[in-house]
């Protein structure tokens, strides 16, 4: 037990982080949310209600969709595009996705390489693009579901200013969609190019999102190892 | 054979399928209560 924590403990640390925030926002959420329906005159609503309703279910929905987009991108654009001195980098000249030899596929596989590396078709293709096709699924449902979820809580406040609701194409050409999706999509993309851009100038000794404290500004961490 | 050649154990794989689920059924749930809200 004791080496199963400490060979996981960087996901364990995160998945029970993700818990218990999640688990914070449903309270704050489902507090705020009777607040407001108390000052517009209407009941209170029961705890489960809250969790299950569109207006809890939006906001936990586009913050995943941007989360999810985040990594996508990154993963697909580390592929391709090089910054010279980070360690979220590859060297410069090695754009694209390598050689067979590199990724250690078919022919080249070793005796432990995962099995769908060795066989050749349709599975080392899948195998070899398996993270960035999960992650842009979870992207692309957890926009889904902010827009369905979006969809009946805006026509719940249009109900209850006796306005018609809108179609779900409707809602998403709204400015209320599109407000919500940019206001997470552009903090992920300044965080991201802040590591990008700050690891090459600034060091954290002993993590590996950091090059070693001594290594030259210029060096990435593949090129000073 | 030293600790970073030695194989995942079943605790990982675990570990990777319990976050899927969690995700997966996240998503179900994000998906589909909305929708039946949306049609009641």
């Amino acid at each position: 037990m004791k080496q199963f924590i400490r060979d996981n403990s960087l996901s364990l640390f995160f998945v029970v982080l993700f818990l218990l925030a999640l688990v914070g926002q449903s309270v704050a959420g489902y507090l705020d949310n009777n607040e407001e329906l108390v000052l517009h005159g209407q009941s209170e609503i029961g705890f489960g209600d809250f969790v299950t309703s569109s207006a809890f279910l939006v906001d936990v929905a586009e913050n995943w969709q941007s989360e999810f987009l985040q990594f996508s991108l990154f993963i697909l654009a580390t592929v391709w595009l090089i910054q010279r001195g980070s360690p979220e980098s590859k060297k410069p000249g090695h754009e694209g996705p390598g050689s067979d030899e590199d990724q250690l596929v078919g022919e080249h596989a070793r005796e432990d390489s995962p099995r769908w590396a060795r066989v050749g078709g349709w599975r080392r293709q899948l195998f070899s693009n398996s993270l960035l096709i999960v992650m842009s699924a979870i992207f692309l449902l957890s926009w889904f579901a902010q827009s369905v979820a979006g969809t009946v809580v805006a026509n719940e406040e249009l109900a209850e200013h006796g306005s018609p609701p809108l179609s779900w194409l409707e809602y998403v050409a709204s400015a209320e969609f599109w407000n919500r999706t940019l206001q997470n999509w552009q903090s992920e993309f300044l965080a991201v190019a802040a590591m990008v851009l700050f690891s090459i100038y600034l060091r954290q000794r002993g993590s590996s999102e950091s090059k070693p404290v001594g290594a030259a500004h210029h060096v990435s961490s593949v090129e000073s190892e | 054979m030293s600790d970073d050649e030695s194989a995942p154990g079943t605790g990982m794989r675990a570990m990777f399928w319990m976050l899927m689920t969690i995700i997966g059924g996240g998503l179900l749930v994000m998906i589909v209560l909305p929708l039946l809200e949306r049609s009641s």
